[in-house]
């Protein structure tokens, strides 16, 4: 290759790389308020937040967005360390997190016994843990508190929603992104606990994270499986895909949708009926209350509490103005 | 009795040796298969079903059929499913944040995988990493740049407008993107079988040293060859986002692995020099009806995934014992 086609090829690079950056920051530029600073605010307080989910899952994008325009307010720093889906690795980053003595941690507890040793030590350092998105309920933990959705209870709330649009004898499928994880398990528990009450049959499917798959799988479930009357997602992805699936076919006169989260797709399935409902955990309240209680903590001594996030239910109804707010990248 | 024996021994020679001529066997094996699975259930030939298929199909098929071509010319790329998500999401952003008319953004996205394919080659011939370490580190850095422009949020994209008709739309039910993955196909198998630069995309991958004395331009075969796997991958990403209507971060995600993998059902061989592109479109429908079966005869739904595992591995077999290749 001559070098006159190298130089081209590295000019390529730099302005691709221009773009990108000018195109980021525009972006940050536009969305960034700078709102007055309140309690607590310019003591320089250091917080990391450490995340299991994946730095490219929109859900937490809104959690890191509440934490940053939480930090700005507070006048603190705070970073989100992701651990894209592996628990070990997620253990590993929380015990370096604490090894660097922040003023405080944010953890999702994605195991009940895993992070226990490490939130202890952690607490006894006289560094403050609180949990958001996802909590050990079930075993002692000495994390301060928990903000978010009870995984148990919101999938039974979706459920029990959904009982108005199914009958007994009718079956559901429950797609899931990550079969086997906690929020997976425990939220199709909730809804099968809902269709249990009313004689509703269900199946659990694989269905995958990447949209082509999980849509070319629903749909072949639904082929499969002509008796079916609803589809009630356990994620993001699943409720997205369910409705175009459904639409695609032209089974939206015969099977319902419901499920979690406000992606496009969904959004626009709640506007043309085809979604009944989807619950909206708020995922910016996680990250934004998660820095408020920690610096509320260190700046006041004040007891954490606390906070049930999922009590949304997203319908036809309410869902133009949500949708604002999803623009403005809040919801 | 001696002459039967003999002429059976014929036969069955000559069908060994009709099996072993390139795509046979796997044209064959996917043909029993779709039978065998049109037996267990009616509804996996029926035009609803087919459609499923026809429209999902494209997007793994064009990121193979390039990866085919990469692999006979001795090579990986790792970043296919970076790729996938990065220039679509350029476009997407390029119309809705930046007012850009849908076509030429379009023409920026498959410029943008070119591009990627361009250092890919570059990186791999010029400075002599292995396109293995390579493709995996530019995987993650598209991957991070992609988050560093999205924040990790999707970007929608209008799925009414014309450009998205036209490379996802359908006619009369078919699918359009599987009439354009047909014929991007058709290309790169009339560039492979029948043209000079298909012959050098052989001999560089089934021996360097000699193509160099032949004087083969290798470096700029492997070059070409990265460039036209980020083009495909970019347009298959770009027709998901025409399909979904949006644009997220997470797109892609493994499917460099599926990628190499219809390939390889498809009979191209790892180590380069041999492969086609019927081969990797046949790999591509096997990789989907089996999934398609299971789900459509009820199978455990939790199961399938070792299913696929297993039946890929039989298929897979199944093709060597025809072609009597040990890899």
């Amino acid at each position: 290759m001559s070098r006159s086609v190298l130089k081209a090829m590295i000019v390529l690079v730099v302005l691709l790389g221009i773009v990108g950056v000018v195109f980021a920051e525009g972006t940050k530029e536009a969305e960034k308020t700078v709102p007055p600073k309140v309690g607590g605010a310019g003591l320089g307080y250091k917080f990391v937040l450490v995340n299991h989910g994946s730095s490219g899952d929109p859900y937490h994008a809104g959690v890191k967005k509440g934490m940053e325009d939480a930090a700005l307010v507070y006048g603190v720093k705070a970073e989100m360390i992701f651990s894209e889906g592996d628990t070990a690795k997620l253990v590993d980053q929380l015990d370096q997190a604490i090894v660097g003595n922040p003023d405080g941690v944010g953890i999702t507890i994605t195991d009940e016994v895993a992070f226990d040793d490490i939130i202890k030590r952690a607490i006894d350092r006289g560094i403050p843990v609180i949990a958001f998105n996802m909590d050990d309920a079930e075993t002692p933990n000495a994390r301060l508190a928990y903000i978010g959705a009870d995984e148990r209870k919101v999938g039974y709330t979706i459920g029990k929603y959904m009982q108005r649009y199914l009958k007994r004898g009718d079956h559901i499928v429950i797609p899931e992104e990550f079969p086997g994880m906690t929020y997976a398990i425990f939220r199709s528990a909730g809804i099968k606990k809902a269709m249990d009450e009313i004689g509703v049959t269900y199946e659990e499917l694989d269905a995958g994270v990447e949209k082509a798959e999980c849509s070319r799988r629903v749909s072949s479930y639904l082929m499969g499986h002509p008796e079916t009357d609803g589809i009630i997602g356990v994620g993001g992805i699943t409720t997205e895909v369910s409705s175009m699936v459904v639409e695609d076919m032209n089974l939206q006169k015969r099977v319902v949708v419901a499920g979690f989260d406000l992606l496009p797709g969904t959004a626009e399935g709640v506007k043309k009926g085809i979604t009944k409902g989807t619950i909206d955990q708020q995922p910016y309240l996680q990250g934004y209350f998660c820095v408020v209680e920690l610096a509320m903590i260190k700046f006041g001594k004040f007891s954490a509490f606390d906070i049930d996030t999922g009590r949304g239910i997203v319908t036809q109804d309410n869902v133009d103005e949500v949708l604002e707010l999803v623009k403005r990248k809040i919801r | 009795m001696k002459n039967n024996t003999s002429s059976m021994k014929k036969v069955n020679y000559n069908l060994i040796q009709i099996l072993k001529y390139k795509d046979i066997s796997i044209a064959l094996l996917t043909i029993v298969l779709l039978i065998i699975f049109a037996s267990i259930n009616k509804i996996f030939v029926s035009k609803q079903n087919i459609a499923i298929i026809l429209k999902t199909l494209p997007e793994l098929g064009l990121m193979a059929i390039g990866m085919t071509m990469l692999i006979i010319s001795g090579e990986f790329d790792l970043s296919v499913g970076s790729t996938f998500a990065l220039a679509p999401y350029l476009m997407a952003i390029l119309t809705e944040k930046g007012g850009i008319n849908y076509l030429f953004a379009f023409f920026g996205c498959i410029i943008a995988g070119i591009i990627i394919g361009l250092i890919n080659g570059v990186i791999t011939t010029k400075i002599g990493i292995p396109s293995f370490i390579a493709t995996l580190g530019t995987m993650m850095a598209w991957r991070g740049a992609m988050l560093l422009i999205s924040g990790g949020f999707p970007q929608t994209f209008p799925r009414d407008v014309r450009l998205a008709k036209v490379f996802a739309g359908n006619i009369s039910g078919f699918p359009v993107q599987f009439i354009w993955f047909i014929a991007l196909a058709a290309i790169l198998w009339v560039i492979l079988e029948y043209c000079k630069f298909g012959n050098w995309t052989y001999v560089t991958g089934g021996n360097k040293d000699a193509s160099l004395a032949l004087g083969v331009p290798v470096d700029l075969v492997k070059t070409i060859n990265f460039m036209i796997v980020g083009a495909l991958s970019a347009f298959a990403g770009s027709i998901q986002v025409f399909r979904m209507g949006s644009a997220y971060s997470v797109a892609g995600t493994g499917m460099e692995l599926q990628a190499i993998g219809a390939t390889v059902i498809g009979g191209t061989l790892l180590s380069g020099g041999s492969g086609t592109i019927i081969g990797t479109i046949m790999g591509t429908i096997i990789i989907f009806s089996v999934e398609n079966i299971l789900i459509l005869s009820r199978a455990p739904a939790f199961w399938f995934r070792t299913f696929v595992g297993v039946i890929i591995i039989i298929a897979v077999s199944a093709h060597i014992i025809f072609q009597g290749r040990k890899r």
